[in-house]
């Protein structure tokens, strides 16, 4: 009996990991109700979801071919790394979470295949994805003018002609008692108000944005409601609604922090308990007198800490909210109670306030030309030098030290730039750029004439490669153009899940009522065994990174039905050698002795079909096909392991062993 | 519970049936042909909820838009505008034209396949299902290679293959009907499904010729006939066959039933697929076998 327990002890273990994994986040919690309930609980998991596919939760895939008929044989698949690297570079610029760009080269066709997850508007991606990578050599520009040229003047005179005359016209819509919030939300130009009605909040004197506006508003003659005038920002124009004022009293604030590793801009290496403690203690021994003295040795705020804690008046919405919340409500003269905001823990002292008027306000943002919108502020200039001037760049290795660097070859015209260019700029640097960022920013060391130019530094052989890569990118033409997309929207993506996840479920309980209305007692077994199969398939999607696409849910589904085929041969045996006359436990060692080979047999078959559709196809059968395969191996595993352990274990029952519970003879 | 059905007995009624079937499904597939989705052809599909659109308005406005559109009505106010392969400039220009008819209209997918992608795709497909019919062969010829008596181990594989390609055949005719008359695409999907049902339909084959292997050798000093011998092995596993043929077809019907239309040609593709895997397998692998061996013996 006691291999029996240890059996079962091991197998209740795996089934309920495989199914914390699958499950993490019902797990944890669990584990937090067990915590408050009991005192104690079993150990978080990190909460990994499962990754799902574009089919399932919405997103772009392009396929784009690189036309490599002006790229030498060998070099092609070098260059499609570099257009690689190029699409990657834009696919980050767009914020999309998790893309993913990889190459494909299938018979003589380059392909770059991008994933655009939550990406459904696809037009402005695939302009900017599309376009030839732009490769341009660039001299740092010190003379930078800071008053506008004549003509410039002039430019910026008609701008704000045309703008003042924009403004206006909002203006006196608004002052005719339009709704203000569609205003906004059509005419206004900041994004974070634009669409709340232009609402801003209050704001106060010291307010970089908006001194003008409250020092007119001080002056106490404006009236609530749109004010009729424009409020000139330092490059925009606002037509203002002026809402509401009201007087509190700010308070002066003195601080100590005590912080603890982890926390932002930390340098303590003490745990957060150990923080929270000493900050206890500080607090109970904090007096007005000795505050300033405490925070001088105490305090981790490298700002205030020498200065005996203080940080001044505390204007609202400038420091985190904890902080703000406990300088309001502590009094003049107190100190406060240990208070925790991102930081760290902090105590506050208030020494003293003094009124301050606030002014909400909402606004409508507009365009308005500055000279600073002229005047050049990209402090590198291009020279005549570019892409298209340069024949490739390669690595090579220093002979004496080994050290990477890069060579970069020039065509007869870049040549003669080239050395243009590096004679008037000795020991001045030169930026490379591609797409506009700066890859690499050497400094010239001598003039270079033959047309070859190496770029050393201290670079890792693959920093060397990617540098070299780029520097193909850019100057060897690779236009790519797009062959196929999909674009699945994400109200079908959600859809589609739900509806998966519904089916399975049903699909799993028809397959149990059956399998135990038939089989009886081993078929409670094989539920039980089926469970565990889909709790270890789940963690396994996880474990391998499999990527869950709608037809690898059908895949799974389908696969249900594979693992009850092994448990259903199984039984079938049983019911037979039963029927021959042999005793229980026998019976059940000979049923899965002999319905292996048949169960082996019939799943080769399946994984040669899973393995050449895995190998041949790409996308959504792919998909299909990995957790079909999974589902094989694993179904094999809990016919085998899980249901015979159980059963051989039941058949040693005496009480079990009339014919009647196993399988309803 | 006691089967005593005589599967071998009837061997010609079945095979007749089964006959009947795959000429039927020929004759779909030569008067119809086999809707090709764009994965093998190129072209776009572009799906879209179109509130106050019909069909009829659709297509006038996308082609005016200078495209020759096909539009087919789906569930509830989704349609499906199908075209030859667009660049993403004239997937707006289509766009403004849906909306045109539509202002409140949504896209909910589009998927363009260049021509050379298409054929790729067609290629790989005809390269996967050709490599996966050898290697079966081989797998079955190998797993078989210890009976030759009394008929040879190749003609168990060859067998299996009749059986997998009835399997395939149903399928394929059953699509050509619904393509003609629904729309069903034959796409990668559908590639998908035909390869499984391939492996399916052997397995179930494999499982129920493994049990006559058995039994022959059992009985190899007996007296019973080759066809008596293979009649008890069917009966011997015909409950296995029904039980899990029911045991899959159960989640796949409610795949098929609430699983959402962009999975269903699929699942539909193996709910057929898997009855006819479960025909064959009892009802033309078996016959078939004896039927040969009758004749082979006749004819010496």
């Amino acid at each position: 009996m006691n291999r029996t327990a240890i059996g079962a002890f091991f197998l209740v273990v795996f089934a309920v990991g495989a199914g914390v994994l699958s499950f993490p986040k019902e797990w944890n919690g669990a584990m937090a109700a067990m915590k408050d309930k009991v005192g104690f609980h079993l150990p978080y998991v990190p909460e990994n979801d499962f990754t799902l596919g574009l089919d399932l939760k919405g997103g772009a895939h392009l396929v784009y071919e690189a036309d490599m008929s002006s790229i030498d044989e060998a070099e092609r698949e070098t260059a499609l790394g570099g257009v690689r690297d190029v699409v990657e570079r834009r696919v980050n610029a767009f914020g999309v979470a998790e893309p993913i760009v990889q190459t494909n080269i299938a018979d003589g066709h380059y392909r770059v295949l991008v994933d655009l997850p939550g990406v459904t508007d696809v037009k402005d991606a695939i302009a900017q994805i599309g376009e030839t990578p732009v490769l341009a050599f660039r001299t740092p520009i010190t003379d930078v003018s800071t008053t506008p040229t004549a003509e410039q003047q002039q430019q910026i005179d008609d701008a704000q002609k045309t703008e003042r005359v924009a403004a206006l016209a909002v203006m006196d819509r608004a002052l005719a008692g339009e709704d203000f919030a569609a205003l906004a939300k059509e005419y206004s130009i900041d994004a974070t108000t634009k669409d709340i009605g232009g609402y801003v909040g209050f704001v106060v004197a010291d307010d970089a944005e908006y001194d003008g506006l409250v020092t007119q508003f001080e002056k106490g003659r404006t009236k609530f409601g749109v004010v009729n005038g424009l409020y000139e920002g330092t490059s925009t124009m606002h037509i203002v609604k002026y809402i509401s004022k009201k007087t509190e009293s700010e308070p002066r604030i003195s601080h100590i922090l005590i912080c603890y590793a982890g926390a932002p801009s930390c340098t303590q290496s003490r745990t957060k308990e150990e923080a929270l403690a000493l900050a206890t203690q500080l607090q109970a021994e904090a007096t007005t007198k000795n505050f300033a003295d405490l925070a001088k040795t105490n305090s981790d705020d490298g700002g205030s800490k020498d200065v005996g804690g203080d940080v001044g008046y505390v204007t609202r919405g400038k420091m985190v909210k904890p902080f703000e919340d406990a300088a309001y409500a502590t009094r003049d003269t107190k100190i406060s109670a240990v208070v925790e905001s991102e930081y760290g823990y902090h105590i506050l002292y208030r020494v003293g306030s003094r009124p301050s008027r606030s002014y909400e306000i909402a606004q409508i943002e507009m365009p308005w030309t500055t000279a600073s919108d002229i005047l050049t502020v990209d402090p590198w200039k291009n020279t005549e030098l570019s892409g298209k001037d340069v024949k490739h760049a390669s690595v090579a290795f220093d002979q004496t030290t080994g050290a990477p660097y890069i060579v970069l070859d020039f065509n007869e015209n870049g040549t003669q730039l080239f050395g243009e260019l590096t004679k008037d700029n000795v020991g001045k640097v030169i930026g490379i750029f591609l797409d506009g960022q700066p890859i690499t920013t050497p400094v010239v060391q001598e003039p270079i004439y033959g047309g070859q130019a190496s770029i050393t530094g201290s670079f890792t052989i693959a920093e060397a490669k990617l540098l070299a890569q780029r520097l193909n990118a850019g100057a060897l033409p690779v236009p790519i153009s797009v062959v196929s997309q999909q674009t699945i929207g994400p109200a079908l993506g959600t859809a589609s899940l739900d509806l998966s996840v519904k089916a399975g479920l049903i699909g799993f309980l028809l397959v149990a009522l059956f399998v135990i209305g038939y089989y009886r007692l081993p078929g409670v077994v094989a539920v039980g065994a089926l469970g565990v199969y889909a709790l270890i398939n789940l963690a396994l999607f996880k474990i391998l990174g499999v990527t869950i696409t709608l037809s690898g849910i059908a895949g799974f589904i389908f696969s249900l039905g594979i693992a009850v085929d092994a448990n259903v041969l199984i039984f079938e045996r049983l019911k037979e050698e039963l029927r021959n006359g042999r005793d229980l436990p026998t019976a059940m060692e000979e049923a899965f002795r002999r319905a292996w080979p048949s169960i082996r047999d019939g799943n080769a078959t399946t994984l040669i079909a899973t393995g050449i559709l895995y190998t041949m196809t790409s996308g959504s059968v792919r998909g299909f096909a990995l957790t079909l395969a999974l589902g094989v191996f694993v179904s094999l595993f809990c016919a085998f392991v899980v249901s015979r352990f159980v059963l051989r274990r039941l058949a040693r029952m005496p009480k079990l062993r009339k014919s009647f519970f196993f399988l309803g003879l | 519970m006691k089967l005593s059905l005589n599967v071998i007995g009837r061997s010609k009624l079945w095979l007749a049936i089964s006959g009947g079937i795959i000429v039927a499904a020929f004759i779909a597939l030569f008067t119809y042909g086999l809707n090709f989705g764009i994965d093998f052809t190129g072209g776009s599909l572009l799906q879209v909820n179109a509130p106050t659109a019909t069909v009829e308005l659709l297509r006038d406005a996308v082609t005016t838009a200078g495209f020759e559109p096909v539009v087919q009505q789906g569930e509830g106010d989704a349609y499906f505008v199908r075209l030859a392969p667009v660049t993403e400039e004239q997937h707006q220009t289509i766009l403004t034209a849906v909306k045109s008819v539509s202002p409140d209209a949504t896209e909910i997918r589009f998927d363009t396949v260049g021509p050379v992608i298409g054929g790729e795709l067609e290629n790989a497909s005809l390269k996967a299902t050709a490599l996966m019919l050898l290697l079966i062969t081989l797998y079955v010829a190998w797993a078989f290679r210890k009976v030759t008596r009394p008929v040879a181990s190749w003609k168990y594989g060859v067998v299996t293959m009749i059986a997998a390609f009835h399997d395939v055949i149903i399928p394929l005719g059953v699509f050509a009907i619904l393509g003609h008359y629904f729309g069903y695409q034959v796409d990668m999907a559908f590639v998908a499904a035909v390869l499984t049902i391939l492996g399916y339909s052997i397995n179930d084959t494999i499982v129920v010729l493994d049990r006559t292997r058995e039994n022959l050798i059992r009985h190899r000093h007996g007296d019973a006939s080759f066809g008596d011998i293979v009649n008890k092995s069917v009966l011997e596993t015909i409950a296995r066959s029904l039980n899990t043929t029911f045991a899959t077809l159960l989640p796949l019907l409610a795949v098929f039933i609430v699983g959402g239309s962009t999975t269903r040609p699929f699942v539909l593709a193996l709910i057929i697929g898997m009855l006819s895997g479960a025909y064959s397998s009892i009802f033309v692998a078996s016959p078939l076998l004896v039927e040969w061996e009758k004749w082979r013996a006749h004819r010496t």
